[in-house]
């Protein structure tokens, strides 16, 4: 299995080399922005989602959850109970690192840091909400940065291997019982981790291009990262396992780093998504979500979800043509997501199922 | 590749403020007893040296406003601000040290330094840092300013102030033709060369305009050289030949802390022609914390096409701004090189982005090093960097 995995990345990174010369600047003729409503499938207009204010600056980290929220700070992270009824746990800026992965669920989180220079070895603590218990996470150790996935008890992260490279590695939240996953053999990075109830989805990438080449996968009972059909070679960037199949995303255009186009594929084919914001894909209450900026310069910012037979939009932002979403955050299948434009920003959550 | 120490107590926090303090107040605010003089007005040197003597003179009372201030041990971190930020006004337009022309008073410049040093990362000064690219924090910048003796910092203040006051001229065109602000009476007269420079410009611009070759481009060598890599950038736009990294760096006085803006503005008005009468003239430091997003549009639009000169872009580097990155990153530095507006009214930017986070992260893909990407995120990620202001 691993040598198909390393086949594949070898001869894709050939095809990239080619691809990244071309000349693919926007021109004036190009739509450049996102057109999901360019796609086949039917839009609704609106999203059955009760999206509320969460009380916080747009600008701060937001995670909201079923009991806790999550409040990242300059100088914490702060767990605040939704009812008001338990102490805030706060987890002291100590590190000198950067906040990146909150995993809020129910009454644990886990979370990690990153970290500047030159350095190839991470943070992350286990904490119990309900006794402030902070647990460093030691076995696997994790690597430095990276995207770090959740499902119930199971963490998924990037672990840091012989020679600095990057392993997955899985962990129970519970006991705190770690285990090694697949390494690569070569010099193949990790990214991109999405957990939900259908897989585990990763994206596996090359050092060796002037753009990475990047390949696409699902992980097999084994751990296994089996690329999956459907991303042209090279291009893939988002992707999550759906009860349908799978969602991904293509960066077609090196120097459009920031605009992807999102696919799903079904028991009954492929579908084109839409345009939609480059590392932004979540998964959230079973369904699918991605950031669409505006199209046009009467158009919102959107938030799109897919929820493994049609696509709709979720989310509109107030102001049109000058705005964006930050990527969404997800927690006990609440979502949050941060809202920017001309006509003032706004931080909103809603439970998605 | 080294590993991470283990990260340490909050109390290295405490010592590195405290530490912090004791250096500026044991350094930079007590004047030299030897001094002999410095900072004292000289309007006689002012005649040749091609600055007002009014404001010949502003800017020795703001450097000898810097030699005489006392802070103690006890001083707030809102006291060391203030004691750093000082402003001088140039013809009705005001310029901070350190921060560039701005429409903000004294007090809210200081105000907004204060802020900013109150929850910068690298105060704590010995614990490791989020990710940082290469943009001189705050805490840093006032280290290294209260490491110079008073005469070394008065000279480097003069220097900084009359690189300013030349410059005047400059700043007043973009708050006319960008902001819509009267020029004074008086100012064909005070400056007719610009008279003169702005015929020779266009005024009105194409749909789509990019500078600098794309393949003159490189990734930066070290973490902390976005601004090195982005001078390189600069200058090889202009002479067509590539010089290393570190002789930029060397030019730019980088430390592993980074560089500042004021040393980019400085470096590409003293190592290109981008500052000449056909391009953009003096590069200054400018704070667009007042500018609407049409403002800054035009801004680029007037700087890339009307002057065909690169524009330092100054972002905070986080990922709501830049969907490409894996972390949340500091402030850093770009080379801005091209507007583009598409048939359906979307603005893009484009850019030459020297990190390249494969390089220095594991865990991240490599991107190419030319982008285009929403103008108005670039705004909004440069309005959110502490000091909000760009290098044109």
């Amino acid at each position: 299995m691993r040598r198909g995995v390393r086949t594949a990345l070898a001869a894709t990174t050939l095809l990239v080399l080619a691809a990244c010369g071309a000349d693919d600047e926007p021109t004036a003729e190009q739509t450049s922005t996102p057109t999901p409503t360019e796609s086949e499938t039917p839009i609704e207009t609106s999203g059955p989602l009760d999206w509320q204010p969460t009380g916080r600056s747009p600008d701060a980290r937001v995670v909201v959850g079923e009991r806790w929220t999550a409040i990242a700070g300059e100088s914490d992270l702060r767990f605040e109970s939704n009812a008001g009824d338990a102490d805030d746990v706060v987890l002291p800026d100590d590190s000198g690192g950067s906040v990146d992965a909150v995993l809020l669920d129910g009454d644990s989180a886990v979370v990690s840091y990153g970290f500047g220079g030159e350095t190839t070895s991470g943070l992350g603590y286990r904490v119990d909400l309900t006794t402030s218990e902070q647990t460093e996470i030691v076995t696997p150790e994790p690597a430095n940065g990276g995207d770090w996935a959740r499902l119930g008890d199971s963490v998924h992260y990037p672990g840091l291997g012989e020679g600095g490279v990057a392993c997955l590695a899985t962990l129970s939240v519970a006991d705190g019982n770690g285990e090694d996953g697949w390494c690569p053999s070569g010099r193949v990075g990790i990214a991109e981790l999405e957990a939900n109830e259908d897989g585990v989805a990763v994206m596996l990438f090359d050092y060796a291009s002037r753009v990475s080449c990047r390949t696409l996968a699902l992980l097999d009972q084994s751990g296994i990262p089996q690329p999956v059909d459907g991303p042209a070679e090279c291009t893939g960037w988002d992707i999550a396992a759906t009860s349908t199949g799978i969602v991904w995303s293509e960066v077609t255009k090196p120097k459009r780093q920031e605009v992807a186009q999102f696919h799903a594929r079904t028991d009954s084919g492929t579908e084109d998504l839409g345009q939609g914001s480059t590392g932004t894909l979540t998964s959230c209450g079973g369904d699918t979500f991605f950031v669409s900026d505006p199209a046009t310069r009467t158009d919102p910012a959107r938030l799109m979800r897919w929820d493994g037979a049609e696509l709709s939009v979720a989310y509109e932002s107030t102001s049109r043509g000058n705005a964006f979403l930050g990527r969404p955050e997800c927690a006990d299948g609440i979502l949050t997501i941060s809202s920017f434009g001309e006509d003032g920003d706004e931080q909103v959550s809603a439970h998605v199922g | 590749m080294h590993p991470r120490p283990r990260p340490r107590v909050r109390r290295s926090a405490a010592v590195g403020i405290g530490a912090l303090a004791l250096l500026l107040v044991a350094v930079p605010f007590l004047p030299d007893s030897g001094r002999d003089g410095a900072g004292r007005p000289d309007l006689e040197r002012s005649a040749g040296s091609g600055i007002a003597p009014e404001s010949q003179a502003e800017i020795e009372r703001v450097v000898a406003e810097g030699e005489s201030l006392t802070v103690d041990g006890r001083s707030s971190t809102y006291a060391l601000a203030i004691a750093a930020t000082r402003c001088a006004v140039f013809e009705g337009q005001r310029y901070c040290l350190g921060l560039g022309w701005t429409t903000r008073t004294q007090q809210e410049a200081a105000e907004a330094l204060a802020a900013a040093l109150a929850t910068d990362p690298s105060r704590a000064g010995d614990v490791e840092q989020p990710e940082q690219t290469g943009d001189l924090d705050p805490t840093t910048a006032l280290r290294q300013r209260a490491a110079m003796s008073t005469k070394d910092r008065a000279r480097v203040e003069r220097a900084e102030l009359e690189t300013a006051a030349r410059s005047v001229a400059k700043v007043w065109e973009i708050r006319h033709e960008i902001q819509g602000v009267p020029l004074p009476d008086d100012f064909a007269l005070r400056h007719p060369e610009t008279a003169i420079a702005a015929r020779a410009k266009p005024r009105k611009h194409p749909r789509a305009f990019k500078i600098l070759d794309e393949r003159h481009v490189r990734p930066q060598n070290l973490t902390y050289y976005c601004g090195p890599a982005t001078a390189q950038m600069i200058g090889w736009g202009w002479r067509e030949r590539r010089q290393g990294q570190a002789l930029w760096a060397d030019k730019l006085h980088t430390s592993t802390a980074g560089t500042s803006i004021s040393d980019m503005v400085r470096v590409v008005n003293h190592n290109t022609g981008y500052d000449n009468d056909d391009h953009a003239g003096p590069y200054v430091v400018l704070d667009i914390g007042d500018f609407t997003y049409l403002q800054w549009w035009r801004l680029m639009k007037r700087h890339i096409h009307g002057y065909k000169a690169p524009i330092v872009l100054h972002p905070i580097l986080h990922k709501k701004f830049f969907p490409y990155l894996d972390d949340d990153a500091s402030g850093h530095f770009q080379v801005g090189r091209g507007y583009r507006r598409t048939q359906d009214g979307s603005k893009l930017i484009g850019y030459f982005e020297p990190w390249d986070q494969s390089r220095f992260d594991p865990t991240e893909p490599r991107i190419a090093r030319t982008q285009w990407q929403s103008a108005y995120k670039s705004f909004r990620a440069n309005q959110a960097h502490f000091q909000h202001n760009l290098g044109v």
